[in-house]
């Protein structure tokens, strides 16, 4: 099932929102677009997967904001989105922001795996390699490649489309 | 089957490998007089290369043999290599932290012996559970999607049955929409990936999956065999550099280097319009945290089982 978009307004020209499950070439961003909005801020954190089609819909979306004058925050992405911010050039728009983002640890000698928030909003930070099992207190190990995994911060790519 | 590298241990690895699958190999430690030894050939082969070497044997005539870039960094460079020279078929990972990809090699060896695609399966351990699965619309992709997604959450978890679920996702996206054409060769539903599609049984996937505790394996199969060597380096070069979309085919034209991003190989068997193979492994011991180690890709076509027209 295509992912579900939650809305609230917080104040006037303030829109929240929520993304949820999966993003495909059916998911409807049309209630993220609404008119006189200046600051969008949408939260990431249950989207499990995006497909190609679902980051050319994002794609869209996005530009669309950005014609719109709107400014975009995104908090909280996940791991699948983090993959598509290294990836695809403008993935949050040339003049969005990432305020959070969330990182996967997993224990290899028990197992349990944890996922935490990182805060960006000061910019780029160290994310550590390692952290003790809350479980068994062994070693957990960052699950993604920690010398890349927040490079979308520091190495834009060239929006464009062939 | 020729071997180039001044790297004996690799060397001989490599021809161990190919050896095993009924292949004479021939070592050479200089592009050059590989070179020479095929051009002396009176049987095109495949030349399995050094990158050390690489740039400098793909520049010379290899009289219609095909080569094989061995790779121990993942550099978007070589893609580009095999986009620009129609000769390379392939990249091969091979990595001090990876296990040596004799697997790969082995079958790369049989390929050319056989000269047909290995079945779906042929890359697990004997023992192993496969599932194979017809795909005709897009309800029954999303559950097989979903399918997959359950097996590999049982078999090794949740980050990598995501993975999986991408993979399968991309695969079958390409089978059920870029691949079916016409009588005249006109692509059938590339054009809206919106529109549901209904496909007749003759034109349907088959989705083939399963693993072994080491490796999964996602195989889809469709009956058109359109799949271009040149497409697939192309677009895993763009997504590994640019991350720019290519919507000239009605997609997104990303995803090649999804696929890429989660395997640890990817072959593409091609009998030209009979029948495209795409077979990716996903290593289940490699820690997903090294994500940079290079994988392999590797693209072989066919010639044509269906007798002549008189």
């Amino acid at each position: 099932m295509s992912a579900e978009i939650e809305t609230r307004s917080s104040a006037p020209g303030v829109l929240h929102a929520k993304v949820r499950g999966v993003i495909d070439e059916h998911t409807d961003f049309s209630p993220l677009l609404p008119a006189s909005v200046a600051t969008l801020h949408v939260d990431t954190s249950e989207v499990f997967r995006i497909n190609s089609m679902g980051v050319k819909a994002w794609l869209d979306w996005v530009h669309s904001v950005e014609r719109a004058g709107s400014r975009l925050v995104l908090y909280d992405c996940p791991p699948v989105l983090v993959g598509q911010l290294n990836m695809i050039a403008g993935f949050a728009g040339r003049l969005g922001r990432v305020a959070s983002v969330r990182a996967p640890w997993v224990c290899e000698a028990c197992g349990h795996g944890i996922v935490e928030r990182i805060d960006l909003t000061h910019g780029p930070v160290a994310i550590p390699q390692t952290k003790p099992c809350p479980r068994c207190s062994n070693a957990m190990e960052f699950e993604e490649v920690g010398e890349v995994y927040l490079d979308f911060l520091r190495v834009p790519k060239t929006p464009a489309t062939r | 089957m020729l071997v180039v590298s001044q790297d004996t241990p690799l060397r001989k690895a490599i021809a161990r490998s190919l050896t095993c699958s009924g292949v004479a190999a021939v070592e050479r430690d200089d592009a050059e007089s590989a070179r020479e030894h095929a051009l002396a050939s009176s049987i095109p082969g495949l030349a399995i290369v050094d990158a050390a070497q690489f740039d400098r044997a793909v520049r010379g005539d290899w009289n219609h043999w095909w080569l094989i870039c061995v790779t121990r960094e993942q550099d978007p460079r070589w893609f580009e290599v095999a986009v620009e020279h129609d000769i390379v078929c392939g990249i091969v990972g091979a990595s001090e932290d990876l296990p040596f990809p004799t697997r790969q090699l082995v079958s790369v060896g049989r390929r050319l012996v056989l000269r047909r695609a290995p079945p779906p399966s042929a890359p697990l351990a004997w023992g192993h559970l496969w599932h194979e699965r017809s795909v005709g619309d897009n309800d029954a992709r999303r559950e097989r999607i979903d399918e997959v997604h359950r097996f590999a959450e049982d078999v090794c978890g949740g980050r990598m049955a995501g993975k999986a679920a991408d993979v399968t996702d991309e695969l079958l996206m390409n089978a059920m929409y870029d691949a079916p054409v016409d009588g005249s060769g006109t692509p059938l539903y590339a054009h809206d990936r919106k529109s549901p599609v209904q496909l007749e049984p003759e034109q349907r996937p088959v989705l083939g999956y399963g693993a072994d505790g080491d490796v999964m394996v996602l195989t889809v199969g469709d009956p058109f065999g359109r799949l271009k060597r040149r497409s697939v380096f192309e677009s895993m070069h763009r997504g590994l550099t640019t991350g720019q979309m290519d919507t000239s085919g009605g997609g997104a034209g990303l995803g090649m280097s999804i696929i890429y991003r989660n395997c640890s190989s990817v072959f593409f068997d091609v009998q030209r319009r009979e029948h495209t193979q795409v077979s990716v492994m996903m290593d289940l011991v490699r820690k997903p945290r090294r994500g940079d180690l290079p994988r392999s890709v590797l693209f072989f076509e066919y010639p044509s089982r269906r007798p002549k027209q008189p």
